[in-house]
């Protein structure tokens, strides 16, 4: 599904957030990316869904390099790709379920397709009952269940999470994990970086391991353990 | 049909949402075009009044008098026959003595002491308007040849052709003012548009990782910016056509300058000036977005964030 070929990413002023990083990334598998701060994580994500283009290397997303794709096709690729971030990155003046009928209404979907899918979404999150209410007016939990319920209404292959536990206490965090876990058996692929270890231990499932932009670690039931302490 | 719709409520929406800022992009474009408009009538009020100047006397000849002093009794007419002979001249006008006097009573009304003349000593003129202006030369020689029936040429041309070339001075300076002016409508409302976008420049951003395309954010942009323009013309428009006919009405009894501009010219400039309201306000937005839509392509400043 994703697919990463000698990744170097180097940023203005000689900083290399990813180093010659090589991914395989089957369909319906739900990985972490783990690793203190400034270990490349959120650069991966981004390169990932070309927010950021590379410095050296291929990245294949669905079958199609993103790395040659033109500029007008990137939307097409973000619609493919839902994605969920530590900040949510709602739309402030957008009621919840605007904010999540927002990435149907960017596919051009009528409103009588848009309006059930995020009703139904929103159930599948718990806030069908919210829906009418602003992000101001939600915890941040509940946000961030907003934002998942917008990566995932258009029922995209893949979603990429960046942090998305980063601003949760643990027990919402749980909430949020257990969401995406049942996302992730409908079949979608989840690539989510984190440095979580409570949920990356509690989760078992791939974890690859960066420092300074280079992968250290790649187990398939892997735990946090063995890097060092977060920044 | 869905999408156009969304686009449309998007940008009613931001209209609502930033009135603010709104309101400064409208008074931008008011204040712009209202400046460049006002310059145009200014301009237009100009060009009338030298076409109805230039469409004025030009050449008079002051006659002697007819049965005296050797000059025939049928001196004038045959005079004023073969004047209007001339290729040079468009018309000319026959006025009596006593024309003169009735002229010159008019002219002084009111001011008895000037009044008080004997009527005779004012003579009989031909009054000549020509084809083209700058023949009066011409005339003046072929008149000034006849010397037994003409007292004294006098010509209007050095005025005129003074106020044409100053009109056509202000005609330049007119419409580069109201160029300018234009222009400056346009970088206003760009800027304008830029502290909104850069307002909403995370929203922006959240677009487009949602998948929106360029053009879905720019619409609702282009679509506020043209409204804005729109509505800052018509406010100019409206605003000089008011001051312009108020004027006019104030100016009504005063017969040497016309203050009124035709209401043709003012709808048909009008139409003009809400179209290029409405283009300046699209071309502003799209000068506004244009950074902040590459800025979140990736394709900015390449700095590290929280990597």
């Amino acid at each position: 599904m994703i697919r990463l070929e000698n990744v170097t990413k180097v940023y203005e002023g000689g900083t290399i957030a990813a180093n010659d990083v090589s991914l395989d990334i089957p369909k319906g598998e739900f990985m972490f990316l783990v690793g203190p701060s400034g270990s490349g994580k959120s650069t991966l994500i981004r390169l990932m869904l070309r927010d950021e283009p590379v410095t050296r290397g291929k990245i294949w997303v669905a079958g199609k390099d993103i790395t040659t794709l033109p500029k007008w096709k990137i939307p097409y690729l973000r619609r493919s790709v839902g994605t969920v971030f530590q900040d949510y990155k709602l739309l402030p003046n957008k009621t919840v379920a605007e904010n999540v009928g927002f990435a149907l209404e960017v596919l051009g979907r009528p409103r009588s397709v848009i309006a059930p899918q995020v009703a139904q979404v929103l159930e599948l999150v718990g806030l069908a009952d919210k829906a009418k209410r602003y992000p101001r007016q939600l915890s941040g939990g509940e946000q961030q269940r907003v934002s998942v319920a917008r990566a995932f209404v258009n029922r995209p292959p893949i979603m990429l999470c960046d942090e998305p536990t980063g601003n949760l206490d643990p027990k919402t965090s749980v909430g949020i994990m257990r969401l995406l876990d049942r996302i992730n058996r409908t079949g979608t692929t989840i690539v989510m970086a984190t440095h979580d270890h409570a949920i990356v231990d509690a989760m078992q499932r791939r974890v690859i391991a960066l420092d300074e932009g280079k992968v250290m670690r790649d187990d398939a039931l892997g735990t946090y353990e063995g890097l060092g302490e977060e920044e | 049909m869905s999408r156009i719709l969304f686009l449309i409520r998007e940008a009613f929406v931001s209209l609502r949402r930033n009135l603010l800022i709104v309101a400064g992009a409208i008074l931008a474009v008011f204040i712009s075009l209202t400046l460049a408009f006002g310059a145009l009538v200014v301009n237009e009020i100009l060009r009338i009044n030298t076409l109805a100047w230039q469409q004025g006397v030009h050449v008079i000849a002051f006659l002697n008098d007819a049965g005296e002093n050797g000059v025939p009794s049928n001196a004038h007419e045959v005079l004023l026959e073969d004047v209007r002979g001339w290729d040079e001249v468009d018309q000319a006008r026959y006025v009596s003595k006593a024309e003169a006097w009735i002229e010159y009573q008019e002219l002084f009304a009111g001011q008895e002491e000037l009044l008080d003349i004997d009527p005779t000593i004012l003579p009989a003129s031909i009054r000549i308007e020509l084809v083209d202006i700058a023949l009066h030369n011409s005339v003046k020689f072929r008149l000034d040849q006849q010397t037994q029936v003409v007292r004294q040429v006098t010509t209007a041309a050095d005025s005129i052709e003074q106020l044409q070339n100053l009109s056509r001075v202000l005609n330049v300076l007119g419409l580069g003012l109201a160029v300018a002016l234009g222009l400056s409508a346009i970088v206003l409302i760009a800027n304008t548009i830029r502290l909104a976008i850069y307002a909403r420049r995370e929203e922006v951003a959240i677009m487009k990782l949602v998948g929106a395309s360029n053009w879905f954010i720019r619409v609702p942009v282009l679509l506020e910016g043209m409204i804005e323009g729109v509505a800052g013309a018509t406010l100019a428009v409206f605003t000089v056509w008011l001051g312009s006919t108020s004027l006019a009405r104030a100016g009504e009894g005063f017969a040497l300058f016309r203050l009124d501009v035709g209401q043709d010219w003012f709808l048909s400039w009008g139409l003009l000036f809400l179209a290029f309201g409405a283009v300046a306000g699209i071309v502003g937005s799209l000068m506004g977005l244009s950074r902040y839509l590459r800025d979140a392509d990736g394709t900015g400043p390449d700095t590290p964030a929280g990597f």
